[in-house]
């Protein structure tokens, strides 16, 4: 991830100075080749210019997919900071839209050459999808900062969500106890601790830790609390990451209407329980957001990825074609 | 309340990153597709056309490499590449890419499997060699692959201008400016109009000719004279000039169009318009020849007693002396017919001279053939001799309008009279030989309109031929000054006027035999366009 912030911006600027002075030579260069005939005429991409700046545009495509293998298969050789490479890899990139979009002459109509125009429309395909993704991953991950405290690894939200919900069907049964309600093979009558945690913030050091830790164990007359659990808490911590915004758990005011309900007819005994509850769909609800910002963040660059592929081998097509029938 | 880091932390299985997750699934299927996807339209779209789904045009074989539909002319081919191309060498010389390989000599021999010609121009290909720099590639000009309509002749100036704003480099051949830079009439950027070589500046067409006086109604030699009308024509020529019943007497009024007419003219009968191409598409001006345009009025008759009988045109001095000697003794024969009675020796006999008679009727007829030669070669033959000696005005033999020359000997016989001779003409059937104009196209236009001065020229030396200030006043950009008058409009492309490859062939058609191809196919090796295929 590559931040653009004030103070990562003398890094980038020398990059931004080089794409804009190329782009403006590269224009001025074609102008002046475009009008040499004594009136315009669209340089075609076999033109001096035209030929340049394919052939430049190529060569960075070629790096730009050397990311590639840099972030995989060369990972342990350190072929060059990896930040370099991101920076390279934008700023040049983004120096391939003036350079091919003058090569192909700003042709965008099928009606010519249906590889030519499938390669341009990719380009810009391609480009616009990455400069997407610099703007997810300079937005998301600090709107994840602020608004995920219990942001976990999104490939086990599934796996953690199990978790909570083994824990919250333990904890409610030790505290209705042997109800008929429990269903057979149930955990029941076990005593659950249930800890206070407080978030500690001192310097740049930030963490939880244990404020208290209280033992719950069964708590008469506490059946509205299963039943609330098997209605409303269970089938909202099985759903479907980012699914559960539908149930009525999903949203935070209703749900802390709900919980803050339930308490009011159940014992004070059983007040750290309902938090607790209270708590894991909390963190539910975080997934939820974790799981459609992951999304933002992430699935552009399978677009982004697969679409550059395409756009390499039909440029290797294109070149070859090129060469072979100019 | 909610969980510690540690707690969150230990909830996750340490080895989680080994198993692919739901996106990175996601994204090497998506990596899959692409990557099937443009090897596998790579590599089918060059053998689907082959016979099935031609309709579909992302697979068709032209659409991963041509930058658009071929002409019409070549859409035969438009899936076949290599009809046109050599693999990896351009069919343009000025490209950058593979400059290695460049080789537009091979290319261009491709072009001439179906077209040949002359080059560009001539001298171009050696001065190139010698240069060490690439033919000029057909393709050059000849740019296809712009629309199945669009025109392989027809292109901008810019593609001209190019090149010809520097010809520096072809001193030494036949060209008309070494810098042209657009159509005007400023001679900086495109110069005067060139007439042919020979032709330095007067007309040396060697025919004399007023165009003042054949444009007066009657043809008067001066205003006092009689008018030239119908009833001095023979019957046959007077509807040509414009006769009606009832109007003999009529003073004859000749137009320009009377003599300069179009190829697309219908050709009077008995004569020939076998000139130029035949065309006829109208667009060039019939050379004015005598016997389309000058016997009516000007008969070479040369003997007043001999009527109408006249000579052809065009013979040379003995050609005459033998026609009129034919003459004169077939009338000697008719004065005394009993000439055919006398005994003629088989052969001269030694030491015995011709009779008399016999030597007073070659005397005879030598004189009159004489006389006659005079005559038709007399310039000092003034208006008022024509009357006294019965010379129909206007008839002044071959002097009127030819340059002759005289003999070096007194004309006191045959045999010096043998040294006379008419210098010969040069009636240009194109004059611009380089250059197209299509004088049908502008047939709206009063001829004077461009041939500024025709109607009251007197001098045929002065040569009547516009010039580029007379074309920009509508082949010039557009304008439209304060008044709202407009200006210019016209096309200016260089291919609007000039003419390339057969130059010093102006008349020839596109079915010229210089222009057939290289190559004689059958039908399959045509359409393969691969001469090479066995039959």
């Amino acid at each position: 991830m590559l931040i653009f912030d004030r103070e990562n911006w003398l890094n980038h600027r020398p990059w931004c100075w080089g794409v804009i002075a190329a782009s403006v030579a590269s224009t001025a260069w074609y102008v002046v080749y475009g009008l040499s005939g004594g009136s315009w005429s669209w340089p075609a991409g076999s033109s001096p210019p035209g030929f340049v700046f394919g052939a430049v545009a190529g060569l960075i495509m070629a790096f730009e997919m050397l990311l590639w293998p840099r972030k995989s298969l060369w990972r342990g050789l350190r072929i060059g900071r990896t930040k370099l490479w991101m920076t390279g890899h934008i700023w040049l990139g983004l120096l391939t839209v003036p350079l091919l979009l003058l090569h192909g002459s700003f042709r965008f109509n099928p009606s010519g050459s249906l590889l030519a125009v499938v390669l341009m429309w990719l380009m810009l395909l391609v480009a616009l999808s990455g400069i997407f993704g610099v703007a997810m991953q300079n937005l998301i991950p600090r709107l994840m900062l602020e608004r995920l405290p219990a942001e976990t690894i999104a490939s086990q939200i599934s796996v953690v969500l199990e978790q909570y919900r083994e824990e919250a069907e333990r904890m409610v049964h030790a505290t209705v106890g042997d109800s008929p309600l429990v269903s057979a093979g149930g955990v029941s009558g076990q005593p659950v601790v249930v800890e206070r945690v407080r978030q500690v913030d001192v310097g740049r050091v930030q963490g939880r830790v244990v404020e208290a830790a209280v033992e719950v164990g069964y708590v008469p007359d506490s059946e509205p609390l299963l039943v609330f659990f098997n209605e409303m808490v269970h089938p909202y911590l099985r759903a479907r990451p980012g699914s559960g915004g539908t149930l009525p758990l999903g949203s935070s005011r209703r749900a802390s209407a709900l919980f803050q309900g339930l308490a009011g007819r159940l014992r004070p005994d059983a007040r750290p329980i309902v938090d607790r509850l209270a708590d894991l769909c909390d963190q539910r609800r975080q997934f939820d957001l974790q799981a459609r910002l992951h999304g933002w963040l992430h699935t552009w660059l399978g677009l982004h990825v697969a679409m550059s592929v395409a756009l390499f081998v039909l440029m290797i097509a294109h070149i070859f074609l090129a060469l072979k029938y100019v | 309340m909610s969980e510690t880091s540690k707690l969150r932390k230990s909830r996750i299985n340490l080895t989680y990153y080994r198993t692919p997750d739901a996106l990175w699934r996601r994204r090497r299927r998506l990596i899959a597709a692409a990557l099937v996807l443009s090897v596998g339209w790579f590599v089918v779209a060059p053998h689907w056309g082959r016979g099935r789904g031609d309709g579909v045009r992302l697979f068709r074989p032209s659409s991963l490499a041509s930058k658009g539909a071929v002409a019409r002319v070549h859409s035969t081919w438009d899936a076949n590449c290599e009809a046109c191309h050599l693999p990896f060498a351009p069919v343009v010389g000025s490209r950058w890419s593979p400059t290695i390989a460049s080789d537009t000599a091979a290319s261009n021999a491709k072009c001439q499997t179906c077209h040949t010609g002359p080059a560009h121009f001539t001298g171009q290909d050696a001065k190139d060699k010698a240069a060490g720099k690439n033919l000029l590639a057909c393709a050059e000009c000849h740019r296809d692959h712009r629309g199945s309509d669009a025109s392989l002749i027809s292109m901008d100036e810019t593609s001209c201008t190019s090149c010809h704003r520097d010809l520096s480099r072809y001193a030494g051949l036949k060209i008309a400016a070494k810098s042209v830079t657009r159509f005007s009439a400023n001679e900086n950027e495109h110069p005067a109009f060139t007439p042919p070589a020979g032709v330095p500046g007067p007309d040396s067409g060697m025919v004399k000719f007023n165009h003042a006086r054949h444009l007066t109604a009657g043809i008067r030699l001066d205003p006092k004279s009689d008018p030239f009308t119908f009833a001095d024509l023979d019957e046959r020529d007077r509807t040509r000039y414009g006769w009606k019943p009832g109007r003999d007497r009529e003073a004859i009024q000749l137009r320009c169009e009377t003599c300069h007419r179009l190829d697309r003219a219908t050709p009077p009968t008995g004569t020939t318009l076998a000139v130029t191409a035949p065309k006829n598409t109208g667009d060039s001006m019939l050379p004015v020849s005598y016997e389309n345009d000058c016997r009516a009025c000007h008969p070479i008759t040369f003997d007043a007693k001999a009527g109408n009988r006249t000579l052809p045109h065009g013979l040379k001095v003995p050609q005459m002396i033998e026609q009129l000697t034919e003459f004169y003794e077939a009338q000697a024969v008719k004065d005394d017919p009993a000439i055919l009675r006398r005994p003629v020796p088989p052969r001269p006999i030694p030491g015995r001279s011709q009779t008399e008679n016999s030597v007073r009727m070659d005397l005879i007829v030598s004189d009159r053939t004489l006389a006659a030669l005079k005559r038709l070669f007399s310039s000092a033959i003034d208006e008022t001799k024509r009357r006294e000696q019965g010379i129909p005005l206007g008839r002044g033999g071959c002097v009127e309008c030819h340059e002759v020359s005289l003999s070096t000997k007194p004309l006191v016989d045959l045999k010096a009279a043998e040294g006379l001779s008419i210098k010969p003409t040069v009636v240009r059937a194109i004059w611009f030989e380089g250059a197209k104009f299509d004088h049908a196209a502008h047939r709206a236009l009063d001829c004077a309109s461009c041939h500024a001065g025709a109607e009251t020229s007197k001098d045929q030396s002065k040569l009547l031929l516009p010039g580029p200030a007379d074309c920009v006043s509508c082949h010039a950009p557009a304008t439209t000054d304060a008044q709202g008058h407009t200006r210019g409009g016209a096309g200016t492309s260089c291919v609007e006027c000039h003419r390339y490859h057969e130059a010093d062939q102006p008349a020839h058609g596109i079915g010229a035999a210089s222009r057939k191809g290289t190559a004689q196919m059958s039908v399959e090796q045509f359409l393969e366009a691969r001469p090479g295929l066995p039959r």
